[in-house]
């Protein structure tokens, strides 16, 4: 088998080692590309071995997909794939390159093909340099060395199979306008996509707790789509009677869509080590480099972080910095403790136009004059047997308005209205009260023995400074997380098996790097290793391995001939002297003619004669 | 060697050196045009104008002695100006069916694709079986014969293709090509005082050439070789860009004129090489390629040249 551009292949894997830095890699596999060529023999392969790497390299590949997606790194997993296709597709290359063959039976890449007995069959070889060419891309460096490289080796392709009907300079000159044309699209693209991503991260940062500004979703139209990925996972000594809150971050400033936190700095948090009668556990599956600790009211202490990283701010919020990729802590904590941190001014602060726009309802529920323990009740009472739960937003309104047609009209909402009109009511009593974002922990799985906590699980609630210390109001009604998981898809215990079990497997794993005294040997190496040894060994004692020098005459010789016909001598004296092989479509007389030994022509002509003048002559009948 | 053979191949030999010294530098032709001759096959010339298309073929016609008639295709030309017509005989008041120029030995169709496709089809039936249908009388052809068409590349002004079924039906489709400088030189030298074919002299009877026919099919073709010449046209049928590959005809005429050849160079057996030379002349026009891969710039002969380089031959 000739390619038209043995080049190819060899500049493909250099140009993918090197954009890609698999410089290492694409060694190894060229060095095996070049024995290849200088080896005599080949292995006998049927379109079962075909098959059986097809599916070897299949398996490479899920193998490899899960890997990616179940460890964390700075890139992509998609990019990391990418990079590593090369490698994982190499036994096709192989199979073909050491096989007698010398192609590749298509069915060994398409199930379908196998079934329907198609016996197409390919030289991978150019497909292999393209894919190289594409992993290339994984690499990602900031000059336009991949570009360029990409459109030359495109150019050299297509090149030879041109029209014949056009001059060449025309055929290039629209092949640069094709690559012009190219270039300037994707720089389109890049800048847009510049833009679109600024655009992205203001929309979603909205999402992300914020330590000092939540905005939320009042006054917004259509309805709350909320995630169920989970995001936390806690496992706690004793069975949660009810719903455990567990709280992110507190804010004490209203305006409009957001809550602040003000003058609310992260200073150096102190790790209480007390111990308290409950004790549980707290694992984040999206790792980020700075983590809010969700914490349960009354933490007496907490273990896990080392002291450094930990930062507090006057509202309650702790923060992780410089989080490692497993991020886990635990908490001892006893619901029962006062808080006694004495309020602020801004616990108290109402605008005039918040305070007027409430002033009805506070008249009505004759809220100024009771006592503050009374207030609070009342407040709840009010929401438990006037309101009810809906993740409908309405028309949209501005912000002020939709508090008010909340309170007055709707009569539904999601938790935030209740969290801040809870909040706003409580000022507009005098107490002082913060609104809180947090956790809400209640979903169980008996499998892992943990409760399982959703990002829709996100809440809101109200702390109130009632009677010397603060106390945790949670006015939603308590239907609001059944009417949340309603939106899970009828595949989400799919997707909840999976996330346990790359959970398991990230924090295995990561335990296994904190003791590397182990053995430095790679866990999947002790996979790989008896694997291999075993296939190679399999290969190598095959019976199936014959010299290549056979391969030349292989298809159906003569049955009765003797492989000892002077011809054969002489080909395997011809061989041995360093020429060149027969091809396998060319005709003895036509190698030598193309060796330029035409000393030898008689020999052949003898030897056809002893080869095809053997038939039954006819007699001739006139 | 047997005297049969001795005989037959200096039938051939006799034709190669007469048409030699009238078509100069055309060799190959030759060679192939009496090969397609003394297997039975017909042969179409394609080339453009002036080349010697018709020359070679009357050539051939006078070195034989034998029935030479000579069709011009015109677009107004009918199938019974070729094949015959019944006329009323006044005397006898009966009709009379009166042979047309179809019955004799050789045939010269000239420029074959100046006629419209319905009186090409004419010929069909006499290039296939050698016999005539007229009227519900089958008028059998005397043997030999051989039809030797002409025609311009489909290109050119005022032609209408040849169907594939009449394409199929010749056996080989040969070009001659211009000379090199110095030949065409000696050939307008030539030809200064009078034309080389007024003093060709016919070289070969009828018996001879039924003889040389008769013996060219005894050439021995072992079975490898037939299952050779089976995949080389097997293979053109799955050839990427060909929309029609080479039919079992094909094969047949392949194995034919492989004999041929192998009788030319003194072999009473087929060698791969023989097959390897008359392949591309004798598939290529039976091959149709999608548009996608002719306006690729693909030709057949790039085809059947890459399925040769990679049918393994049987060593």
């Amino acid at each position: 088998m000739e390619l038209k551009h043995p080049l190819l292949l060899p500049l493909g894997l250099v140009f993918w080692g090197w954009q890609s830095d698999m410089l290492l890699a694409a060694a190894v596999i060229l060095a095996l590309v070049a024995l290849s060529l200088r080896t005599p023999w080949r292995w006998e392969m049927g379109i079962a071995e075909f098959h059986r790497i097809g599916d070897l390299t299949t398996v490479l590949l899920g193998f490899a997909v899960v890997y990616c997606y179940s460890t964390d790194s700075d890139t992509q997993p998609v990019y990391q794939i990418l990079c590593w296709l090369p490698v994982l597709s190499c036994p096709l290359l192989f199979g073909q390159l050491y096989s007698m063959g010398q192609l590749l039976p298509l069915s060994a890449l398409f199930y379908s093909m196998r079934r329907y007995g198609h016996s197409a069959s390919v030289d991978i070889r150019l497909p292999y340099a393209f894919l190289c060419v594409l992993a290339a891309g994984s690499g990602n460096p900031d000059d336009q060395s991949y570009y360029l490289g990409t459109a030359a080796f495109i150019l050299w392709v297509l090149w030879s199979n041109r029209p014949k009907r056009q001059a060449g300079w025309v055929w290039l000159l629209c092949f640069a306008l094709a690559i012009g044309l190219g270039y300037g699209i994707q720089s389109v693209f890049i800048s847009t996509q510049a833009v679109m991503e600024e655009w992205a991260v203001d929309w979603f940062s909205a999402w992300e707790p914020d330590p000092f500004k939540a905005r939320m979703a009042i006054g917004d139209r259509g309805s709350l789509k909320l995630s169920s990925r989970v995001i936390l996972k806690v496992s706690a000594n004793m069975p949660l009677g009810r719903p455990l809150l567990l709280k992110e971050a507190a804010y004490d400033r209203y305006a409009g869509q957001y809550w602040t936190a003000g003058n609310a700095l992260f200073q150096p948090y102190p790790q209480p080590h007390e111990s308290g009668p409950y004790q549980m556990t707290v694992l984040h599956l999206l790792a980020r480099q700075s983590v809010l600790l969700a914490l349960p009211a009354g933490l007496r202490g907490l273990a896990g972080p080392p002291d450094n990283n930990l930062l507090g701010n006057r509202l309650g919020a702790v923060k992780w910095v410089e989080a490692p990729p497993v991020v886990r802590y635990q908490i001892a904590y006893d619901p029962n403790a006062k808080d006694g941190q004495a309020p602020t001014p801004n616990d108290a602060q109402l605008s005039p136009a918040t305070r007027d726009m409430l002033a009805p309802l506070v008249q009505e529920l004759n809220l100024r004059t009771l006592p503050p323990g009374q207030a609070v009740e009342t407040i709840a009472d009010l929401f438990a047997t006037r309101f009810a739960y809906s993740l409908d937003l309405g028309k949209g309104h501005r912000v002020g308005d939709a508090l008010e047609d909340f309170l007055y009209r709707r009569h539904t909402g999601h938790c935030e209205y209740f969290a801040t009109a809870t909040t706003l009511l409580l000022r507009a009593a005098a107490i002082p009260a913060r609104y809180v974002v947090g956790y809400s922990v209640q979903e169980y799985d008996p499998v892992e023995k943990a409760y399982r906590v959703r990002k829709r699980h996100a809440h809101a609630w109200t702390e109130a400074y009632v009677d010397g210390a603060w106390r945790t109001v949670d006015n939603t009604p308590s239907r609001w997380a059944e009417e949340e998981a309603k939106s899970d898809p009828w595949w989400q215990a799919v997707a909840d098996a999976w996330s346990g079990w790359a959970s398991a497997f990230k924090v295995w794993r990561w335990e296994r790097a904190q003791h590397p005294k182990q053995g430095g040997f790679p866990w999947w190496g002790w996979l790989a290793l008896p694997l291999s040894v075993w296939l190679a060994w399999r290969l190598y004692r095959s019976r199936q391995r014959v010299p290549s020098t056979r391969l030349i005459n292989s298809p159906s010789r003569r049955p009765d001939s003797s492989t000892e016909d002077e011809y054969y001598r002489l080909e395997q004296r011809l061989l041995a002297s360093g020429h060149p092989p027969r091809k396998p479509g060319e005709t003895p007389l036509r190698w030598l003619r193309r060796l330029g030994l035409t000393a030898y022509e008689n020999e052949v002509l003898a030897f056809y004669r002893r080869r095809y003048g053997y038939a039954i002559k006819n007699q001739v009948t006139l | 060697m047997n005297e049969d053979f001795q005989r037959a191949r200096g039938t051939l030999q006799n034709l190669a050196s007469n048409l030699g010294q009238i078509m100069k530098g055309q060799e190959l032709a030759i060679r192939h045009l009496l090969v397609a001759f003394a297997s039975g096959g017909h042969v179409l010339l394609e080339d453009v104008p002036g080349t010697g298309k018709t020359t070679l073929a009357k050539a051939l016609a006078l070195s034989c002695r034998a029935d030479f008639q000579r069709v011009q295709f015109t677009p107004d030309l009918l199938p019974s100006d070729i094949l015959g017509v019944s006329v009323l005989e006044p005397g006898s008041r009966e009709f009379r069916f009166v042979p047309g120029p179809i019955f004799c030995h050789i045939l010269l169709a000239d420029e074959i694709n100046r006629a419209s496709p319905r009186t090409q089809s004419a010929l069909l039936e006499a290039m296939a079986e050698s016999q005539v249908s007229i009227e519900r009388l089958h008028h059998v052809l005397e043997s030999p014969f051989f039809v030797v068409a002409t025609q311009n590349p489909v290109e050119f002004h005022g032609t209408y293709p040849l169907p594939e079924a009449e394409l199929d039906r010749f056996a080989l489709r040969l070009s001659l090509g211009y000379v090199s400088e110095e030949l065409e030189v000696s050939i307008i030298s030539a030809q200064q005082l009078a034309h080389p074919l007024q003093n060709l002299q016919a070289c070969v009877g009828l018996d001879d050439i039924r003889h040389m026919q008769a013996v060219v099919q005894t050439v021995s073709v072992p079975e490898d070789l037939k299952r050779y010449i089976v995949s080389i046209v097997r293979a053109t049928r799955e050839a990427e860009g060909v929309r029609l590959g080479a039919s079992p005809r094909a094969a047949l005429t392949l194995m034919k004129c492989a004999q041929g050849l192998a009788l030319l160079d003194g072999f009473d057996f087929v060698t791969p090489d023989a097959i390897q030379e008359i392949a591309i002349p004798a598939i290529v026009h039976r091959l149709s390629l999608d548009h996608q891969a002719r306006f690729g710039g693909l030709r057949p002969e790039s085809v059947v040249e890459t399925i040769l380089a990679k049918t393994p031959v049987p060593v």
